[in-house]
């Protein structure tokens, strides 16, 4: 009798590329040839990026130490597609390919930090928070926020551009030539603002997909792409759990 | 008409347009008239190619699939849509399906591989590892090393995993 060991890598490999996150992550210990043949796969929609960042993530004890206090936190049934929807009734462009992956196929339970858009409560603040966990409110979730700023004339220097912040009511900038739009993933004490660039026109197009931290002097600093970003989130809750005084 | 007849010794007609969806079939017969000789198809036996024309009947009428270029990035190609039809004429058994991706497969006939892989994969989800090797009665071939590692390191990632 046929079975599905029977058929070539090649024809196993474009099974591999149809599976969903959680079903990678799983199917890779179903057995040897199946483990190989992933970690070969030509992955589409971001899925190889997350599924490194899923690993790191499994393997960072800053990560599992926060589980116990996240995960009664999380809600498991939030409705994936319609979030998406509404993120992308506010922009005209394509949402950022990873960002669209994330939010379809992340496991809930395995959240990193504060980003993840389907809390059912919150985290405490202050002494009772969880460690490493930041300071700062996550606003990828209910209480979203979409930001557009105007970029400055000035070429960027370093990865930095002055900027004007504005607000939704101000229609005369929704045609500027050169703004971004962001989903506003967290704020801090400092009044700087971290977001997902999710569109992009002129000076801005290459900004799309990258986090980038708006500081309360109007300066845009383009940080790294989304994945990048949850990776240093983990380093970063590690380092805070080990030195929790710095 | 094309003629072609397959590993056990069964011949089928059926229209051009129809035959033309396998590239196979579609190289074989160069785009010219009608054929003299019946088309041999060794690869595929008589079940699995009537599964496989009436899958290239159905969608006889479709546009054809766009060409992509080499290097457009995998997330542009476009992949067509399984519809209500197709998931139900793939619900068949797996020793059909696995027979039907592969004469997809030798028969050049990209939608209907697509459509066989993605089955695989839909009847994968939700599954935990010792189930996806006995619902495919799969050999998991880990040293008992490989295997107590993915028991000790991947325990953590199972839980996470939802």
């Amino acid at each position: 009798m046929m079975s599905l060991d029977d058929l070539p890598n090649e024809l196993i490999l474009l099974v591999i590329q149809q599976l969903p996150l959680p079903t990678l992550i799983t199917s890779r210990r179903a057995s040897r040839r199946w483990k190989q043949l992933t970690e070969s796969a030509q992955l589409l929609y971001g899925r190889k990026d997350l599924l490194g960042l899923y690993f790191e993530a499994v393997h960072n004890q800053a990560f599992l130490q926060m589980r116990p206090a996240l995960i009664p936190l999380l809600s498991r049934f939030g409705d994936r597609s319609r979030y998406l929807v509404s993120v992308q009734s506010e922009v005209a462009s394509p949402l950022p390919q990873i960002f669209v992956t994330w939010v379809l196929e992340w496991p809930t339970r395995a959240a990193i930090g504060e980003f993840w858009p389907f809390w059912y409560a919150l985290p405490p603040r202050g002494p009772d928070a969880p460690p490493g966990w930041r300071v700062g409110t996550s606003l990828l979730g209910a209480r979203r926020i979409v930001k557009n700023v105007i970029l400055g004339g000035e070429p960027i220097q370093d990865g930095v551009v002055s900027c004007r912040q504005t607000y939704d009511f101000q229609k005369e900038f929704c045609q500027h030539p050169n703004r971004a739009t962001g989903l506003v993933t967290s704020f801090d004490d400092k009044f700087s603002i971290e977001m997902l660039i999710i569109a992009g026109h002129g000076s801005a197009q290459s900004f799309v997909g990258s986090v980038c931290t708006l500081t309360s002097q109007n300066r845009l600093h383009v940080g790294s792409g989304w994945v990048p970003f949850l990776k240093a989130e983990l380093r970063r809750q590690e380092s805070a759990i080990r030195n929790p005084s710095g | 008409m094309v003629t072609v007849v397959v590993s056990d010794g069964v011949t089928f007609t059926m229209e051009q347009d129809v035959a033309f969806q396998c590239g196979l079939i579609a190289d074989f017969a160069g785009g010219g008239g009608d054929q003299e000789e019946p088309i041999p198809i060794q690869a595929v036996n008589s079940t699995v190619m009537r599964k496989v024309i009436e899958y290239c009947e159905h969608h006889r009428n479709d546009p054809p699939q766009p060409e992509v270029p080499e290097g457009t990035p995998l997330e542009r190609k476009d992949r067509r849509g399984r519809d209500a039809w197709d998931k139900q004429f793939i619900q068949v058994e797996q020793e059909l399906l696995f027979e039907i991706i592969l004469a997809a497969n030798y028969l050049n006939i990209k939608p209907l591989l697509d459509l066989g892989c993605s089955q695989v994969a839909e009847m994968m989800k939700g599954k935990t590892p010792a189930e996806i090797q006995q619902m495919f009665n799969i050999v998991n071939g880990f040293t008992a090393d490989e295997e107590a590692q993915n028991g000790e390191g991947e325990e953590k990632a199972r839980n996470l995993n939802s």
